[in-house]
């Protein structure tokens, strides 16, 4: 009834799927669970135009990851804000409830909003739109892993599909360290067991990176080749996002 | 002004635009004449509308249904909880409608839209007058535990919602309790 949902009960998520999985992958070789090879990315689906209220928008699917950005803009900036010569970028992530798998939100998704921002602002040419504010907004429907990169993927097809001008597309691959193996971009579970991960978000085409996060332990020469993988990842997304893109476009001069 | 709109048709274009929003009564008034809406389909038809299932993995059990533009997502994430002494062989369902930035641009992230709560009342009145789910399946141990069904419905796009009836049927139906 209306009454239990104001006073909240308290309810618990019954777990019968977690097993404690031991940390044996130091010494044997880690197979991941979906049966991918440890340099293998997902199959992604992109798709533009998924919110006709917005100016841009775009849905992207990598594996059990799924990502909705809607960008309005170029707008009116809040009242309260300066004048400012150079356009404004304001980012927001949120979660759906249902996203995890325990109902409720994680706490560390509060900075993807400004490392969303961060990652986008080195590509949008902000001098193209003064005194007026880009928003992007993402909403995770469903977290399976690797969100962040996702994130900002999607919401530069979107910005592409809203037509707001940009250097280059800015794509985004995370690499985990399990052990002695890096596996690319990593699901939920690898995730959770990893001992480091790095993300790159980077411009393919001008071969230049926006935003580098490294976590964890690393060593210098894992490093290097952590990075050689992210961009060669990047390179291949920013094809096929490139494609969804022109694949779009014919539609709509019709 | 915009009434003639018969030169050129990029010209029309961008005229019917301009008098749709300028002067709306006169534009619908003038489809209404001939029987026909603005997206030229005659008074009794609705919009094509489809209905997918399980779309969201992480859910247990969830929904999508698209009625023209209008896009919405409801979710069924089921956990456990002390049922109440008043009804102690009974489950509960708690629904919420959320309005997320993306459907539109008048909704700003950290201010909920105002129609959300309303549409959020309308349909857990619907669902429980129409006895659509029996409470009583939701129970596990008499007085101990029952399940908690926290149904959540998202509107990914912004138009109207009357469509949520169906795909709260959908998500339900979807949805697997042991």
């Amino acid at each position: 009834m209306a009454g239990k949902a104001a006073t909240a009960p308290s309810t618990y998520a019954p777990s019968p799927t977690q097993k404690a999985r031991q940390r044996i992958f130091k010494d044997v070789d880690w197979v991941r669970p979906d049966g991918r090879g440890f340099q293998q990315c997902r199959p992604a689906f992109l798709k533009t135009g998924a919110v006709n209220s917005a100016s841009g928008s775009a849905y992207a699917e990598f594996g059990n990851t799924k990502v909705i950005v809607s960008v309005f803009g170029p707008r009116e900036s809040k009242k309260a804000m300066l004048y400012s010569d150079v356009g404004r970028l304001n980012c927001n992530v949120s979660y759906t409830t249902f996203a995890n798998p325990v109902r409720g939100q994680g706490s560390d998704h509060k900075e993807f909003s400004s490392m969303l921002h961060k990652a986008l602002e080195g590509a949008i040419i902000l001098e193209t739109f003064p005194k007026t504010t880009v928003d992007v907004f993402a909403l995770v429907l469903e977290s399976g892993g690797s969100d962040l990169p996702v994130v900002i993927s999607c919401a530069s097809l979107a910005l592409a599909d809203a037509g707001i001008m940009m250097y280059d597309l800015v794509t985004s691959v995370s690499v985990s360290c399990l052990g002695k193996n890096l596996v690319i971009d990593p699901i939920s579970e690898e995730e959770s067991f990893q001992d480091g991960s790095l993300m790159i978000a980077c411009l393919p085409s001008r071969n230049e990176v926006t935003q580098l996060t490294l976590t964890g332990e690393w060593s210098t020469p894992k490093i290097h080749e952590a990075v050689e993988l992210c961009l060669d990842a990047c390179s291949k997304l920013g094809e096929i996002m490139r494609s969804c893109l022109k694949e779009a476009a014919p539609m709509s001069k019709e | 002004m915009g009434s003639s709109s018969a030169s050129g048709d990029l010209e029309g274009e961008m005229e019917v635009d301009a008098f749709r929003r300028l002067f709306p009564l006169r534009f619908h008034e003038r489809h209404l004449l001939e029987s026909i809406r603005p997206d030229a389909r005659p008074l009794g038809r609705a919009r094509e509308s489809t209905v997918a299932l399980g779309a969201v993995a992480s859910a247990d059990g969830s929904a999508l249904a698209k009625i023209g533009h209008t896009t919405m997502l409801a979710a069924i994430k089921m956990e456990i909880m002390t049922p109440s002494s008043e009804s102690p062989d009974e489950g509960s369902v708690a629904i919420d409608f959320h309005m997320p930035p993306i459907c539109s641009p008048f909704v700003r992230p950290g201010r909920p839209a105002e129609v959300a709560p309303v549409i959020a009342k309308q349909l857990s009145d619907a669902i429980s007058s129409s006895g659509m789910i029996n409470l009583k399946e939701l129970s596990l141990t008499t007085g101990k535990a029952a399940w908690m069904a926290y149904l959540d419905c998202i509107a990914l796009t912004r138009h109207r919602v009357k469509e949520l009836q169906k795909i709260l049927n959908e998500a339900i139906s979807d949805m697997e309790v042991d």
